[in-house]
């Protein structure tokens, strides 16, 4: 396998569209974290051992931590995505597809950005059979049965996040996060992310978090070969407005 | 000559009166010719000539002629110089003529020796073998002959020779003359080519403009005065059509139209932007062209347009003026008034479409593309029971379009039938029922009453009117049923059922829209009512308003009624259109429960209160005398103390004449009355009465003195039916203004306030019912037009569209190059931080986006939409298309059908958690709209004759199964009509252009056990002609066959009384996969085919289909996940079309985009090599013959 897989979405690190680092750019270093008072974690998602865990998972009852809103024990939040858009940067878009993989009967990783017109390849590395079933508004919609051992693969070119389930296992949930931005990063299980190669400068980034919602950033200056320092608070996503229809 | 003195006239002056009396009479004859030879359709011929000239002209100034015209002048340029080249040669050209002569000369005579030598050696030759007979092989003489043959075969050859080098000395000197003049020739050919387009209008030009003085001259005479007779260039055109005729006092009179003797373009192409009368017909495409379905030739013009076809001038072919500014502009240039002395005037263009209805009344639902006017006027006749009082005789609809008043003590109480009755507007703003009494002819304007007593008793007011209301609220009380309902056998659970009048489905017919310029109830004390909801409510949406508005609701019926309502609507009213939604009596008393409880349905229009019936018992008196007047005072007087003297008597006495007089019982049964006659006028040929059998009344005083119109105005009024019509549903007791007439003989038609859409609508309909001129029909349905007719008017009644769709919208917009497409698709919800509301059903798009971006108060960034049919350059079904420029959309035609998908689908979205169908409660608030959409949400349509067995459909139709079990809305069971339920079937398979003879003739067969050769033997002996290959061609779906031959089949059909929409064999429809022949090969090669099949379609390793679909009655692995439910494979077999099915498998996105089944088989790659080492395709036809076996395949234990 070409790109090392991630085994758990809480041990993703950030990643960054331009890695490179020189004297003429400098990096933000950041902690997404969580403000008041916790709530209290999501139940684990538990499987008993019938048929719908089979090929994902060899014997016993399956347990899985529900990713959908993890707070660290310091009060890290992760999977919160950062991006930052500079204009006139040119991204580049990378040859070999980006890939989530479905391993236990889990998307990994539970986030994945990718920068508009990569590919993104989702593979199936359990025996049992995944469906691929994209929601996207922009993208064509894809739902496709994947093979264990397959994959599938699209091009991605309008930015928007799309979330991704698997119907046969539907507590498999993901979101591929396709970006115009030119710099972004994913936090990690303790809230820290990093974005590198960013030109001298004032920089407000944008996060976004699939329970929590979206928000700008306090700003943060970046001066060239150095690294700048941000934490970030967030805290209850304001509830969604309820609708009546008669 | 002198006078002679011996006369009494004077010879000199009479010659003089003799001389200037003939100059006189002659100049009068000179005149009367002109005068009879100048008639303006004449001088609009010439007029035409001179535009046609104009035109002919412009074409030939237009670029492509003067590209062909400069190509002409240059190829005449070079032509010139070639015939100088070619006569520069010309000595040349003589030389070789003479020496081809020559040579011709040389070979004639080369060809004449060849001849002479070839008949020598054959009579030398006979001569030989004469010889050889006689004396044999072996004699000498015999050698020497032979010899001396030789000598004439060797002249022979050489002659022969000689002949073949003047041959191709002649052919070579050809060539050499013919080149020398294939320069010019070829010249004069492409000059040809290249002129050849404008060389048809010179030739046009030549003939109506001639340039040469002697043609001018001769086509002078042609048209002068007097000698026009012989073949003038100036000619009344005339058209007369087939069959067609009018009647003309008494006889039937062929129809001739001259129209176009001035309407010189009406059937030609291109002269749309020409003025009147010369301009093209709007809609050439339908009408007048011959390859139209209105053919000049056949219609004429008349039989739509009406007016005097055979009139040669503008006053007298009674042309009608569409508006005021017309009239006024026609009297000005033409001396324009209507043709007093014609009875059936121009229609105006407004009601044109009327006469759409003479010949496709058997198919009205199908035309509405092109007469949208007239099916909404027969719709609107339909809804609002107009054919209930007024009779017309082919009217497709006879039930009574009101509820039934037979059991109306079990649904309300008596004060709200007072108050209703009173003024049905007052609780509910959109009813269809009409207002019936405090009209004006009863209202305070036609005070007196000159009673028979004597007495003069103002007595015509409210209160005469209120007595009416409470003499027949107290009849029909009387009337009802006094059975009470059974209790309801729960108490309900309000939450409950709020969720269910949600999701049962009755939001597809019922709407709740609030009263205008009132604050809904149920927000009265609601501080987050911001008006969104109100903007949002308000929107008149068209399936929702099916049913009546439920708003107030609880204020009107009983909790008892309105669950056994619910429960089974038939019970109460047999012939309600409300279907039965087969709830359970826990639903039921929930729903209940809910209407009793949510502030809503109680919520009434201000102003609104039932009261008890107020009336006066010597009005009532005076009522009774009136309707009893055939009953002697005194006995009247003794009655009036006897039974009469208790109020309730005399109230129900008199309501029952009064019920009679103002024909309630027409709409609504009620118990004994249910054989009365209706009360209206019979429409059926209403358009042909002439007019002076209407009667206007004083209408036309009244208004000319309201308007002042001067008295030409005032008879020209009463000259229009569509005048009378238009007040008559404007104000339809205006007619009896300033008349004295008795109370019970005033005019009786209700007010319905109607809008002036409606009236126009309507107007059109009934303009149309005329008597039925096209004897022969010119419009036969075929079978097929006839059962979508009949379908779509089902699909209308039954409300098919308020859950279903059945048509995506037709979208236009302009992308980034400025190129314009029309899609077929579906709008997405706009983004999520907008409420997820897709566009409305009807309206105008942008008026609704700038509503929709100012109640969010942010500017919709682009419109998405997802194509459900192909579109060249954008994709294909199931594509996105993004729309940036919101400008630049337009809805074309707005989807059809779906209104309870989106909200069955916000309510999964929106609702914390909602109950599935195995009572669980879950939540479904992270789910993806689509997801949601296609599992909860009723099906949608598209393409579904294509897709569905017919027999299935139609068994389905009544008594519907459930397919996908986890949708709580259940498909109801409708009461259908004879052959409603077959032609909603074949209305979707002539959609999904599926071949309905072919379908017919072969169910004929199935049905009747027959093959086309038994058949036909047995048709034999009916007389009818229908051989063997003809119905085996009809079956086959052979074009030619069916034209011949299904009428003939229809009608033998008709005699043994064969009807299509039987319950019948299932296995009519061949599935090539379950025949012997296709199954037996299969399985014998591999026995365990079935075993493979089944371990691909249930391994997990596979594409696990049981995980989502049940499995002849096993419940999927997913079984606690209704969300990812699937329908029973072991449906598939009875319900599914094989070839839809496969194209299911291999792509279902292109089939229902945004479909929760995934593609399962990759066409690209190999996939399930474990379980069927074969490609996709070959995977895809074993699970194809599996499912239809599955019977075979998976017994059941």
């Amino acid at each position: 396998m070409k790109i090392l897989i991630l085994l758990t979405a809480a041990l993703a690190t950030g990643v960054s569209g331009e890695a490179t680092k020189d004297d003429t750019t400098g990096s933000i270093e950041g902690r997404i974290m969580w403000e008041g008072e916790k709530p209290k974690p999501k139940p684990d998602i538990v499987i008993t051992e019938d048929k719908q865990a089979v090929g994902c998972h060899d014997h016993g009852d399956m347990r899985l931590t529900d990713n959908t809103m993890l707070i660290g024990p310091k009060g890290g939040v992760a999977n919160v995505v950062l991006t930052i858009e500079i204009k006139d940067v040119e991204v580049k878009v990378p040859d070999d597809p980006i890939q989530i993989d479905q391993k236990g009967c889990r998307f990994e990783p539970h986030i994945q950005v990718l920068p508009v017109g990569a590919t993104i390849s989702f593979m199936n590395s359990d025996t049992a059979t995944h469906n691929c079933h994209t929601f996207p508004k922009k993208n064509t919609p894809k739902n496709k049965n994947v093979a264990g051992g397959g994959n599938f693969q699209q091009v991605l070119d309008k930015a928007e996040t799309i979330l991704v389930k698997c119907d046969i296992h539907p507590w498999m949930k993901s979101y591929v996060v396709v970006t115009k931005a030119t710099h972004y990063a994913v936090s990690d299980a303790s809230g820290a992310f990093s974005v590198d190669g960013l030109p001298p400068g004032d920089y407000e980034l944008s996060w976004w978090h699939e329970e929590l919602g979206k928000g700008k950033t306090e700003k943060v200056t970046v001066a060239a070969g150095a690294t700048s320092e941000l934490t970030h608070k967030v805290g209850a996503a304001k509830k969604k407005k309820k609708r009546r229809r008669r | 000559m002198a006078d002679r003195g011996d006369t009494h006239y004077h010879v000199p002056h009479l010659n003089l009166w003799f001389t200037v009396s003939s100059i006189v009479l002659l100049i009068t004859a000179f005149w009367m010719v002109i005068d009879d030879w100048s008639r303006p359709w004449k001088r609009y011929q010439a007029e035409f000539r001179r535009i046609e000239v104009r035109r002919a002209k412009e074409v030939l100034e237009e670029e492509p002629s003067q590209a062909a015209l400069a190509e002409e002048v240059q190829l005449s340029k070079t032509l010139v110089q070639a015939q100088e080249r070619l006569k520069a040669h010309t000595g040349t050209i003589d030389a070789a003529k003479s020496e081809q002569l020559e040579l011709k000369a040389v070979q004639f005579k080369a060809t004449e020796a060849e001849k002479k030598a070839k008949q020598n050696y054959n009579w030398e030759r006979f001569l030989v073998d004469e010889f050889r007979a006689h004396h044999g092989d072996d004699d000498e003489g015999y050698g020497k002959k032979l010899e001396a043959l030789k000598s004439f075969e060797d002249e022979m050859a050489r002659l022969g020779n000689r002949k073949k080098e003047a041959d191709a000395a002649v052919v070579a000197q050809e060539e050499k003359v013919k080149g020398l003049g294939v320069e010019v020739s070829s010249i004069e050919k492409s000059m040809k080519k290249a002129t050849k387009e404008i060389d048809k209008v010179r030739e046009k030009l030549a003939v109506i403009a001639p340039e040469d003085r002697p043609t001018q001259i001769a086509n002078i005479i042609r048209d002068f005065p007097g000698l026009d007779f012989i073949g003038p260039s100036l000619k009344v055109n005339k058209v007369l059509p087939p069959n067609l005729t009018f009647e003309l006092n008494f006889t039937q009179k062929p129809r001739i139209d001259m129209c176009q003797s001035c309407h010189l373009a009406a059937d030609r192409v291109g002269y749309g932007n020409e003025e009147q009368p010369f301009t093209s017909h709007p809609d050439l495409d339908l009408y007048l062209l011959a390859k139209s379905p209105h053919p000049l030739s056949e219609f004429g013009c008349t039989i739509c347009h009406r007016g005097a076809g055979e009139a040669l001038d503008f006053q007298r072919a009674d042309h009608r003026a569409s508006s005021e500014e017309q009239a006024h502009e026609w009297g000005e240039k033409y001396h324009w008034h209507k043709q007093h002395y014609w009875d059936y005037p121009m229609l105006p263009s407004n009601y044109i479409e009327a006469s759409c209805v003479q010949c496709h009344k058997d198919t009205l639902d199908l035309i509405e593309p092109a007469a949208p006017k007239v099916v909404d006027g027969f719709r609107l006749f339909e809804r609002y029971g107009c054919y209930a009082c007024h009779k017309v005789e082919w009217f497709p609809t006879k039930r009574r379009p009101g509820p039934t008043l037979a059991a109306i003590r079990q649904k309300t109480n008596k004060e709200f039938i007072n108050s209703w009755i009173a003024d049905p507007k007052a609780f509910r703003p959109t009813t269809w029922m009409p207002q019936i009494f405090h009209l004006e002819n009863y209202g305070p304007d036609v005070t007196v009453v000159h009673s028979k007593y004597g007495t003069e008793r103002a007595m015509m007011g409210p209160e005469w009117s209120d007595s009416a209301v409470a003499s027949v609220a107290s009849f029909i009380w009387s009337r009802s049923t006094t059975k009470s309902l059974p209790p309801m056998p729960h108490e309900g659970d309000v939450e409950r059922g709020r969720e269910l009048f949600l999701l049962s489905g009755c939001v597809a017919c019922h709407n709740t829209v609030p009263f205008e310029g009132q604050t809904p109830k149920e927000y009265a004390d609601d501080e987050e009512f911001d008006g969104v909801i109100e903007d949002r409510t308000k929107q008149a949406r068209g399936p929702n308003e099916h049913g009546p508005n439920l708003r107030g609701i609880a204020t009107k019926v009983t909790p008892d009624w309105l669950f056994q309502w619910i429960k089974n609507p038939a019970v109460y009213w047999p012939e309600t259109r409300m279907p039965d939604l087969r709830l359970s009596d826990r639903d039921a008393a929930d729903i209940v429960a809910y209407v009793f409880d949510d502030p809503l349905f109680a919520d009434v229009p201000d102003g609104w209160a039932p009261e008890k019936a107020s009336y006066k018992r010597d009005v009532l008196e005076e009522q009774a005398r009136w309707f009893f007047n055939r009953i002697l005072p005194a006995e009247l007087d003794r009655r009036f103390k006897g039974e009469w003297s208790d109020d309730r008597a005399l109230l129900e006495a008199v309501g029952e004449k009064w019920v009679l007089n103002q024909g309630c019982h027409s709409c609504h049964e009620i118990s004994g009355l249910e054989d009365a006659q209706p009360i209206g006028t019979e429409l059926t040929t209403w358009a042909s009465k002439t007019i002076d059998k209407l009667d206007f009344g004083f209408l036309p005083e009244i208004l000319a003195e309201k308007h002042g119109w001067d008295y030409g105005e005032k008879s020209e009024f009463k000259e229009y039916r569509e005048n009378f019509l238009e007040h008559k549903l404007r104000t339809p007791r205006a007619f009896d203004r300033r008349k004295v007439k008795n109370p019970t003989e005033r005019l009786r038609m209700p007010l319905f306030e109607f809008n002036e859409d409606q009236i126009e609508s309507i107007v059109c309909f009934v303009d149309g019912l005329v008597e039925d001129e096209v004897q022969l029909a010119k419009m036969v349905p075929t079978p097929a037009e006839l059962a979508m007719d009949i379908g779509l008017r089902a699909i209308r009644q039954k409300n098919c569209a308020g859950c279903h769709v059945i048509e995506p919208a037709l979208v236009e917009f302009v992308d980034e190059d400025d190129v314009t497409h029309r899609v077929r698709g579906s709008f997405l919800p706009i983004d999520e931080e907008f409420d997820p509301l897709p566009p409305p059903a009807k309206g105008d798009f942008q008026q609704w986006l700038s509503r929709y971006e100012e109640a969010w108060e942010d500017e919709v960034p682009e419109i998405i939409v997802r194509l459900e049919g192909p579109e060249p350059g954008l994709g294909d079904v199931g594509s996105t298309v993004i729309i940036e420029d919101t400008a630049s959309v337009r809805i074309i035609e707005p989807a059809w059908g779906g209104e309870l998908v989106p909200v069955i689908t916000d309510y999964y979205l929106w609702e914390e958690e909602v109950e599935d169908v195995d009572g669980v409660r879950r939540s479904y608030t992270e789910e993806a709209y689509e997801k949601l959409r296609w599992t909860f949400a009723p099906p949608v349509l598209l393409n579904e004759g294509a897709k569905l067995q017919r027999e299935w459909f139609f068994s389905f139709l009544l008594d519907p199964v459930q397919i996908r079990k986890q949708i709580r809305v259940k498909m109801p069971s409708f009461q259908y009509g004879k052959g409603e339920a077959g032609a909603i079937v074949d209305y979707f398979a002539n959609r999904a252009n599926l071949d309905w003879p072919a379908r017919y003739a072969k169910k004929f067969m199935v049905t009747h056990d027959q093959t086309p050769a038994s058949m036909a033997e047995e048709i034999k002996g009916t007389g009818i002609r229908l051989d063997e290959s003809e119905l085996g061609g009809i079956a086959a779906g052979n074009e030619i066959a069916t034209a011949t031959g299904l009428s003939k089949l229809l009608q033998y059909a008709e005699e043994v009384g064969f009807r299509m929409d039987a319950r019948t064999d299932p296995a009519y429809e061949v599935i090539p996969q379950r025949t012997r022949g296709v199954l037996e090969p299969i399985l014998e090669a591999d026995p365990g085919f079935f075993g493979r099949v089944h371990n691909l379609v249930t391994g997990e390793g596979g594409p696990n289909c049981i995980q989502c679909h049940f499995l002849r009655g096993t419940p999927p692995t997913q079984e606690s996940t209704p969300v990812a439910w699937a329908p029973d494979l072991d449906q598939t077999r009875e319900r599914l079309r094989p070839e839809w099915v496969r194209q299911w498998m291999i792509d279902p996105g292109k089939v229902y985009p945004g479909t929760t089944m995934p593609a399962n088989f990759s066409l690209e790659t190999l996939q399930w090599q474990d379980y069927i080492a074969a490609p996709s395709e070959e995977q895809i036809e074993a699970v194809l013959l599996w499912l239809y076996n599955l019977d075979r395949a998976e017994p059941r234990n």
